[in-house]
């Protein structure tokens, strides 16, 4: 296996690859980190930009909403993809109509979006349409939301919880396969549970995102998932919160160390970064599967302001 | 001023202690159990506030802690070399040169060394980069007086590296350093920095820096940009007038109240506690309790005997 | 010793358990006469298929697995015979099933039809167990149980013309072959999203019974030793099954071969349908399957504290640090049953005259002062209430007093006798609990026990709590002596309590509409622990006709309660009146009484009667009318209080 330089940057004004592209991709959102990374583009007018705008998200909204700032830019070309935020290939008509190719250069903007959509079109860019290399933007939070300062109030989402394979990422069980669940910790200790009693692994890996953002969530995680966390079989591995390619390695060395009969199954749960770098492994590894819970409602806001941007170079083969 | 009022929504004392109890068995190793927390509660005596108001302002700091076990400084260890990895590769040409070339070469004409004497934390850290990385033993030296000709990089490798200017321990070792080695690279690994110190010998001694965990105002206790108070922001005074008095009290010598160069920081490792964070945590003199150990570097004094009755 | 050291009850999920710690942990339900529905032998032989219920963490996976092959060919390795033998021993062979939730459910959308799905989703269906069968004929190769003629002679080429195969010459063949188009499938489902084209699969597709019932028969026909025995199909997490993969294995069910059963393992109310793929039938409990209920030990007198002990008692012996110090009796760590006496002396102790001076109020001093009982609170509390039911204080006092001497003969001391042992011991502590605003504690075996509700994971749950506690508050207490304070076992029943009354918001779909339910309803609970004339003590049943619900929205909030064990049916009925149809009697799962400081004992007498209306005020309103509950007989409240919660002694 070669071994290849990642690059990841943090997004300044000497950045050009945002001027570069010719297609972003991009959610819609209230976030103050909805259209950070947009506002850093110079040239806008000359890029293509697709929007994903949730229905769910503009249900009562109004015009003042810092969901439409992004009206406020002029853009050549803008298609603006309305879809269900639980069904990502609801997407898949309007997508598909946009002339992408194996050259075309493609930047997805992963801060609003959430994971299931943003797997789903980077293996559709793949799959359909033979994109080799994807520029993806992220956008850090300053900090997180906690319900009178308590970690263990946390929650991303609310109502009840469904827990379902991202479709794109079923993986490939073999016979009498022992299942290895892999779980990219987040703040929501709900979520975690769930997903190790539907899973039902042998055993569990649980991966806290270490160095984290600022240096206190590396505790939070492991507090808010303590059930999970003190169970005396799991195995807690660390790897750095944004940076997609240690999560990579990690799930690599995983594999590595895995028998041939192991049926790995990867949670990503924790940061955007972190389930970046397992939708890249997962789609190296086309045997992996994907899991993730389904919420009735994702939380408008659990997040505050904006802090560094970033742009990861993805290498989408193998 | 109503404190009662200001304390409305706060958690109450089981609320923190219960997220102590999970931080403990998760992060702390079961380190710490409710005995410890109850007799360091003790040292606060209503001096500044109601003892209650006092009390929850001191269980907020502590979850605020952030611990750094064994498991977790040794993958800092394997963070700062992965990431000196990517900076030796970082713009390389793959064509003419491979990435395992390039690293060979690397470290074939480098050192690693310690800034601090033998026995220091940077020497403790480097023993464990060399475990988790698998390093030859080769590639560490144990002096600056002792580095080779051939030798092109000089790599220093220490745990904490947090006070800006002149005053620090690094910027005075650098100076010598760099005066002693002017043609030599040197490279610089730490566990965690403040971004202050990070931009200070970055731009002082043009090395290159590597820090898994960089700090910034967001870290400082009582900073207006604080983490810690981020839910709270009216009380941030109000702890820092709290810490600040019992941090008096304590009086470490050469270590201000809030921490060594005012730190206000609140992390402290599984083998020690750094002086830049808030002294009533770690501080032990003065009839003062600590819920974490500091072990000082003692360059005064030259006792041997500590009282023992046989030797 | 530390090091030696870990929380014994952290950890284990029967389904993830591999095969040796399923059976280290095995702890045989039937020694404890736990059903009564079921005995050993049907697990292989009875004819009927049969439906395991009951709530999450009731044992039912770990049950289900014991019976399957792999654990019982470890079975058989430790007894140093054969799996063939011990087939033969059950005259059976059991085949364990689980699909996750996620996987069911990445068999649908993707604009393609349901009856597209129905195929895709037989044909894997049918695959998967078609693929154990021949595993397990493969063990019984390997270990020469079967003629290696009749294999290579008989069984493969008609396995390979049932399954239309090419011409294998290997059952792991045939394996790999399965295998293959088990994948077939997989790689599908891991591309319609981005093509949305149909399943076509490269050999034929599968239909229902070709292979779960064909093999069998072949099995039976070709092997001389498969004659009389019976294949058991395990199905597990059955309420995880969509409504059309249900619908599928339901026609399983009624078709089912003489020698091909199912044991199918679901939560309450887990069935989404009982339609069959042919729409105009349906199966019926009784005819195509009958039901074991595993949570009815919460109803019945049975060996489940004894199951629970032996259970914790493996747990614990698994731990250097408790077994070599012998503390693996669960009942001594945690103290046999609650000492209600010593609760109320510890209550009333730093303010011993505050019950007296609440009824002085009311009652003449002199007439209090000759019912006092300094030594026990809870008689000093009842002695007051029979002087506020009208009893006289010299008739209370000699009747305590012939109680306390055990005077012969005397009915006044054993009315009191009853009336103290029998009927309110509990209720009164409840009620001093409140009288010095302080919560009831909820600790000892017996109540852990109890809170359980008949779910073994809860109770695990509560020990692992109490351990972890008990470790960070005082481990030199636990480690040494091999107890755990009563405090500790208290945070823990409050901390898990509190968790699980969180945890409804999550249930799908309904998961608000049942939490509102549950804390009104435990509101109510808690207004007639408050009564001080204890006239419906512990009350905390509630009694509805679930079939008259008009509703659908209501009707399935319900039943999604019953479902995620947050309510449990008893097996008895009542009436509301003589004229009225039968209601079932439910009671909040007993793991939300210490949420809400009541009892997680079951009394006889009054449950609260509710009909459409009432209930449809306690799924959606914030906050009800309390009065309108707590009417009781001949007593009105009088008038609402301000914060509409019932006033302690309003009936004074």
């Amino acid at each position: 296996m070669k071994t290849l330089i990642y690059n990841m940057e943090l997004i300044d004004s000497s950045n050009k690859t945002l001027d570069e592209l010719d297609y972003l991709i991009l959610a819609s959102g209230s976030d103050s980190r909805a259209y950070e990374v947009l506002s850093k583009c110079k040239s806008i007018s000359k890029n293509q930009v697709v929007f994903f705008h949730f229905i769910e998200r503009l249900d009562g909204l109004d015009s003042s909403d810092p969901l439409f700032n992004f009206k406020k830019y002029s853009y050549k070309y803008i298609q603006e993809i309305y879809c269900n935020i639980k069904n990502p290939s609801s997407c898949l008509e309007e997508i598909t109509k946009n002339k992408f190719n194996s050259s075309t250069k493609i930047g997805i903007d992963i801060s609003c979006l959430t994971k299931p959509y943003f797997y789903f079109i980077i293996k559709l860019l793949k799959e359909r349409f033979a994109v080799e290399n994807l520029s993806v933007f992220y956008t850090e939070p300053k900090s997180y939301l906690f319900p009178k300062g308590l970690f263990n109030a946390f929650h991303t989402s609310s109502g009840p919880l469904s827990i379902f394979e991202i479709p794109g990422y079923s993986g490939q069980e073999k016979r009498g396969a022992k299942r290895t669940l892999v779980i990219l910790l987040g703040f929501d200790g709900d979520l975690s549970k769930e997903i190790n009693e539907d899973v039902s692994p042998h055993d569990t890996v649980v991966v806290n995102g270490f160095p984290s953002y600022t240096p206190k969530f590396k505790d939070i995680s492991l507090i808010t998932n303590e059930k999970l966390v003190s169970d005396h079989n799991i195995i807690v591995s660390y790897a750095r919160a944004n940076n997609p390619f240690e999560i990579y390695n990690l799930l690599q060395m995983i594999k590595d160390k895995a028998t041939a009969d192991t049926f790995i199954n990867v949670a990503p749960l924790g940061t955007k970064p972190m389930a970046l770098g397992a939708c890249l492994f997962a789609l190296h590894n086309p045997d992996v599967r994907i899991v993730y819970p389904l919420p009735e409602n994702y939380e408008n806001k659990y997040s505050d302001k904006s802090w560094n941007s970033w742009i990861y170079d993805l290498p989408l083969i193998n | 001023m109503d404190l009662a009022k200001l304390f409305e929504d706060f958690p109450s004392e089981e609320e923190l202690l219960n997220i102590i109890m999970h931080a403990s068995t998760t992060v702390w190793e079961s380190e710490l159990v409710e005995k410890d927390i109850e007799n360091w509660l003790n040292n606060f005596t209503g001096d500044v506030y109601e003892l209650k108001h006092e009390r929850l302002l001191a269980l907020w700091l502590l979850s605020h802690f952030t611990y750094y076990n064994q498991h977790e400084v040794r993958h800092l260890c394997r963070v700062i070399y992965s990431d000196l990895l990517h900076l030796i590769v970082n713009g390389l040409d793959t064509s003419k040169t491979s990435v395992d070339d390039a690293i060979q070469f690397f470290f074939s004409k480098s050192n690693i060394i310690s800034p601090e004497k033998t026995s220091g934390s940077g020497g403790f850290i480097a023993y464990y980069f060399r475990h988790e990385n698998r390093l030859p033993m080769t590639l560490f030296n144990f002096s600056m007086e002792n580095i080779n000709d051939s030798i092109e990089n000089i790599i220093l490798i220490d745990d904490v590296t947090m006070t800006k200017g002149e005053l620090g321990q690094m910027h005075r070792f650098l100076t010598g350093a760099t005066a002693k080695y002017p043609k030599k690279k040197f490279y610089l690994l730490t566990l965690l920095s403040s971004e202050a110190a990070f931009n200070h010998l970055k731009s002082t001694f043009n090395l290159e820096i590597v820090t898994a965990i960089k700090l910034d105002d967001r870290d400082k206790a009582f900073h207006p940009e604080s983490d810690i108070f981020s839910s709270f922001k009216t009380l941030t005074d109000l702890a820092q007038k709290f810490a600040e008095h019992y941090g008096k009290k304590i009086n470490i010598p050469d270590v201000e109240p809030l921490g060594f160069g005012n730190g206000q920081y609140t992390f402290g490792f599984f083998y020690n506690t750094p002086d830049n964070s808030l002294p009533i945590f770690w501080g032990q003199i003065n009839g003062w309790t600590p819920i974490l150990r500091r072990y000082h570097k003692n360059y005064r004094t030259q006792t041997y005997l500590h009282h023992e009755r046989f030797v | 010793m530390k090091d030696l050291y870990r929380n014994p009850f952290s950890g284990v999920n029967a389904v993830q358990l591999d095969t040796d710690l399923i059976l280290e942990y095995w702890c045989n339900p039937f020694l404890y006469d736990l059903f009564s529905e079921i005995k050993e032998y049907d697990i292989y032989n009875d004819t009927n298929n049969i439906v395991l219920m009951g709530g999450r963490s009731t044992g039912k996976s770990m049950f289900l697995r014991y019976w399957s092959y792999p654990v019982q060919l470890k079975i058989s390795e430790k007894e140093n015979i054969s799996l063939n033998e011990i087939i033969q021993r059950n005259k059976g062979v059991g085949f364990y099933f689980r699909i996750d939730g996620a996987k069911l459910k990445s068999f649908q959308g993707h604009g393609l039809s349901q009856e597209h799905w129905t195929s895709v989703f037989t044909h894997y269906f049918e695959l998967i167990v078609g693929r154990q069968y021949i595993e397990v004929l493969n063990l019984l190769e390997v270990e020469r149980s079967i003629d290696g003629k009749i294999i290579t002679a008989q069984l493969i080429p008609k396995l390979c013309g049932l399954l239309e195969f090419n011409n294998h010459t290997s059952l792991e063949n045939i394996i790999t072959e399965f295998d293959l188009r088990i994948k077939e499938v997989e790689v599908h489902l891991g591309n319609v999203p981005f093509y949305k084209k149909e399943f076509v699969p490269k050999d034929r597709g599968f239909l229902s019974q070709s292979l779960s019932f064909g093999i069998p028969e072949l099995l039976l026909s070709v092997i001389p030793s498969f004659k009389n025995l019976n294949l058991i199909i395990l199905l597990d997490e059955y309420e995880n099954f969509l409504h059309y993969q249900q619908k599928v294995v339901n026609t399983l069910l009624r078709f089912t071969k003489p020698h091909t059963k199912f044991r199918i393992g679901m939560r309450l109310e887990g069935f989404r349908t009982f339609e069959m793929i042919s729409e105009d039938d349906f199966i019926k409990e009784g005819r195509e399957y009958r039901k074991v209920v595993f949570e009815e030990v919460v109803n019945k007198n049975s060996g489940y504290q004894d199951f629970l002990c032996e259970i914790a008692k493996k747990r614990l012996e698994s731990i250097p640090a408790l077994k070599d110090r012998e503390f693996t009796n669960i009942k001594t760590i945690l103290g046999d049953s609650e000492n209600l006496e010593q609760e109320a002396i510890e209550l009333a102790q730093s303010k011993p005259n505050k019950i007296f001076e609440q009824f002085s109020k009311k009652f003449p001093k002199e007439d209090l002062e000759k019912l006092r009982c300094p030594q026990n609170p809870l008689l000093e509390l009842l002695n007051f209430i029979w002087l506020s039911r009208g009893v006289t204080a010299d008739q209370t006092a000699k009747s305590m007093n012939d109680y306390l001497n055990k005077v012969k003969g005397s009915d006044d001391g054993e009315k009191y006798r009853r009336d103290y042992i029998d009927k309110y011991k509990l209720t009164l502590t409840f009620l001093l609990c409140s009288i010095y605003r302080t919560n009831k504690q909820y600790y000892s075996f017996n109540t852990f026990a109890f809170l359980s509700s008949g779910i073994v994971g809860h109770f695990i749950e509560l020990c692992r709590r109490s351990f972890s506690i008990a470790d960070w508050g005082d481990t030199d207490t636990l480690l040494a002596k091999g107890i755990i304070k009563k405090d500790f076992q208290n945070k823990a029943a409050i901390e898990f309590s509190n968790s699980e009354k969180q945890q409804i918001g999550r249930i799908e779909t309904y998961g608000g509409l049942i939490s509102k339910f549950i804390v009104n309803v435990g509101n109510i609970f808690r207004g007639f622990h408050l009564d001080i004339q204890m006239r419906y003590p512990e009350t905390n049943q509630f009694a509805i006709n679930v079939d008259s619900i008009q509703d659908s929205e209501l009707q399935n909030a319900l039943k999604a309660a019953v479902r995620w064990t947050i309510i449990q049916r008893k097996p008895k009925m009542q009436r509301s009146g003589p004229s009225e149809s039968l209601q079932d009697l439910y009671m909040l799962n007993r793991i939300f009484s210490p949420s809400f400081q009541i009892s997680y004992r079951t009394r006889g007498g009054k449950s609260i009667s509710l009909n459409e209306a009432s209930l449809k005020k306690l799924m959606y309103e914030d906050k009800i009318n309390l009065g309108d509950y707590l009417i009781v007989d001949d007593v009105q409240p009088k008038g609402q209080n301000k914060n509409n919660s019932p006033d302690l002694f309003s009936n004074i």
